[in-house]
C-alpha cells in the first residue's frame, strides 16, 4: 500500500475512534433530576448581553448614517453658497470677509477690480463701509480720479497727484483741522456735511472727497495701501 | 459573569437550538463526572463559552458538529475540572510504556482485523481521556493544531506529544488485543 494509501486508512481509522468516542459520551442517560435553573438563567443572561449588544451595534450604525446624511447636507449648502456667490473670489469677499473682517465700529467690505487701477500705482484703501462700490475711474494728466458710492448717494473721491501738482481747497466758512493717522498728519476741511481730507507722502499727494461719516473716513484713510 | 463575543442573529438562534435541545445532556455529561451539581453548571458554561469563542473554527450553524465539539470540551473540561480538584495527574500505564513493538507493521494492518472501534475508543480513554479527546477532534471534527491547542488550552507542542502518545497508545492497544 503506498503512503498516502496507508495514511488515509489511517485517518478514517483514527475518525471512527473519535466518532465512537463521541458515541460513549453520548451513551450518557440524561438526569432529569438535574436543576436546571441556574444555567437557563445563566443562558438567559447570555442572550440579553448579546441583544444589548447587537442593538448598541445597530444604534451606532445609524448614528455614524445620520452623521453621514448631516455631512452631505452640510457639504450640499456648501456647494449651494458657493455657486450662488459665483467663483471662490466672491465667495472669500461677500462671505468669509464678512465673518473675518467684522469690528466693533466698522463693518468693512472689500471692494473688486480695483487691482488693475492699482497696477497703474493708484493708492487706494483696502476697505470701504458696505454697500459702496466702484463708480468710475479716470487719469487726467497726472491725477488719478477714483469715485465710490453706495445707493444711499453716499460718495467718496479720492484724488492722486504727484508732488508738483498743486491742489486748491475752499475753505470758506469752512472748519480746517488737522489729525494723525497712522502717523501720518492729514488735514481736513469740513464745509456743510462734506469732509474733505488731503495729506502727502514722498511721492503722492492726496484728498478725499466725501459726505460719509468722519470715523469711516478716518477707517479709510487708515487702510489706503 | 462570562464574556461572550458578539454573536450576529444566525449564530444566536443556533446556539439557543443547541442549548434548548442539548442543554441538558451537556449538563448530564458534566455530572456524571464531576458529581457536583454547581462545578457540571461551571464545565457547560465554559464550554459553551469556549465554543462561542472558537467559532471561526465551528461554524454554529452546524448544529450536529457544534454539538458534538460541545460534547468533546464539555468532558474534557469536566474531566480538568475533577482532576485539577483531585489533583490527579494521569500517567501511562506501565505496559503500554514498556510495550516492546516487535515488528515495524503499521497500524493499518492491525486495525483491518480489529473492528469494534467502540471498545477501542473506550480502551482509550481509560488510558487517558485527552487521547480520545484529541483524535476525535483531530480525526472526526478535522481541527488544525493550532485549533485544538487553543481548545484544550495548551502548546502546539504538548499537543503533538499528547497526539503521538495517542497513536502510540492505540496500536500497542491493537497489537495487544490482535496477539
Amino acid at each position: 500500500m503506498s503512503n498516502e494509501m496507508n495514511k488515509k486508512i489511517s485517518d478514517t481509522f483514527l475518525a471512527s475512534i473519535g466518532e465512537a468516542h463521541l458515541e460513549s459520551i453520548e451513551s450518557i442517560p440524561e438526569n432529569m433530576d438535574l436543576d436546571m435553573s441556574d444555567l437557563d438563567s445563566w443562558f438567559e443572561d447570555f442572550n440579553e448581553r448579546n441583544t444589548k449588544e447587537q442593538r448598541k451595534i445597530r444604534g451606532k450604525r445609524s448614528f455614524k448614517f445620520l452623521l453621514r446624511i448631516v455631512a452631505l447636507f452640510l457639504i450640499s449648502i456648501g456647494l449651494v453658497f458657493t455657486g450662488l456667490f459665483a467663483g471662490v473670489e466672491a465667495f472669500r469677499v461677500e462671505v468669509l470677509n464678512f465673518i473675518t473682517t467684522e469690528e466693533s465700529t466698522h463693518t468693512l467690505v472689500q471692494i473688486e477690480n480695483l487691482s488693475e487701477i492699482r497696477d497703474r500705482g493708484v493708492v487706494l484703501p483696502e476697505y470701504f463701509p458696505k454697500g459702496m462700490s466702484l463708480f468710475s475711474y479716470e487719469q487726467v494728466n497726472r491725477i488719478h480720479k477714483t469715485t465710490f458710492k453706495d445707493e444711499n448717494e453716499h460718495f467718496i473721491y479720492l484724488h492722486q497727484a504727484n508732488l508738483e501738482t498743486q491742489i486748491q481747497f475752499d475753505t470758506e466758512k469752512a472748519e480746517v483741522s488737522k489729525v494723525l493717522v497712522n502717523d501720518l498728519e492729514v488735514s481736513y476741511i469740513l464745509k456743510g456735511n462734506i469732509y474733505t481730507f488731503y495729506w502727502y507722502d514722498n511721492f503722492n499727494n492726496y484728498s478725499l472727497v466725501s459726505n460719509i461719516s468722519y470715523d469711516d473716513l478716518i477707517e479709510i484713510i487708515k487702510f489706503m495701501k | 459573569m462570562i464574556f461572550l463575543t458578539l454573536l450576529d442573529v444566525d449564530e444566536r438562534t443556533s446556539i439557543e437550538n443547541i442549548y434548548t435541545s442539548h442543554g441538558r445532556k451537556l449538563l448530564s455529561i458534566a455530572n456524571s463526572i464531576l458529581k457536583d451539581h454547581h462545578e457540571a453548571q461551571d464545565a457547560v458554561q465554559q464550554s459553551f463559552e469556549k465554543l462561542v469563542n472558537r467559532r471561526s473554527t465551528i461554524d454554529l450553524k452546524d448544529q450536529v458538529r457544534a454539538y458534538a465539539y460541545l460534547k468533546v470540551i464539555v468532558r474534557n473540561q469536566s474531566i480538568d475540572m475533577y482532576n485539577k480538584k483531585k489533583r490527579i495527574t494521569y500517567k501511562e500505564p506501565e505496559y503500554i510504556e514498556n510495550l516492546e513493538i516487535i515488528d515495524d507493521t503499521d497500524i493499518e494492518r492491525d486495525l483491518i482485523n480489529f473492528e469494534n472501534s467502540k471498545e477501542l475508543a473506550l480502551k482509550l480513554d481509560q488510558l487517558n481521556p485527552k487521547y480520545a479527546t484529541v483524535i476525535t477532534l483531530k480525526y472526526f471534527l478535522e481541527l488544525e493544531n493550532t485549533e485544538i491547542a487553543d481548545t484544550l488550552d495548551c502548546s502546539e507542542s504538548t499537543l503533538r506529544v499528547i497526539l503521538h502518545r495517542a497513536k502510540k497508545s492505540l496500536k500497542n492497544v491493537l497489537r495487544s488485543e490482535v496477539s
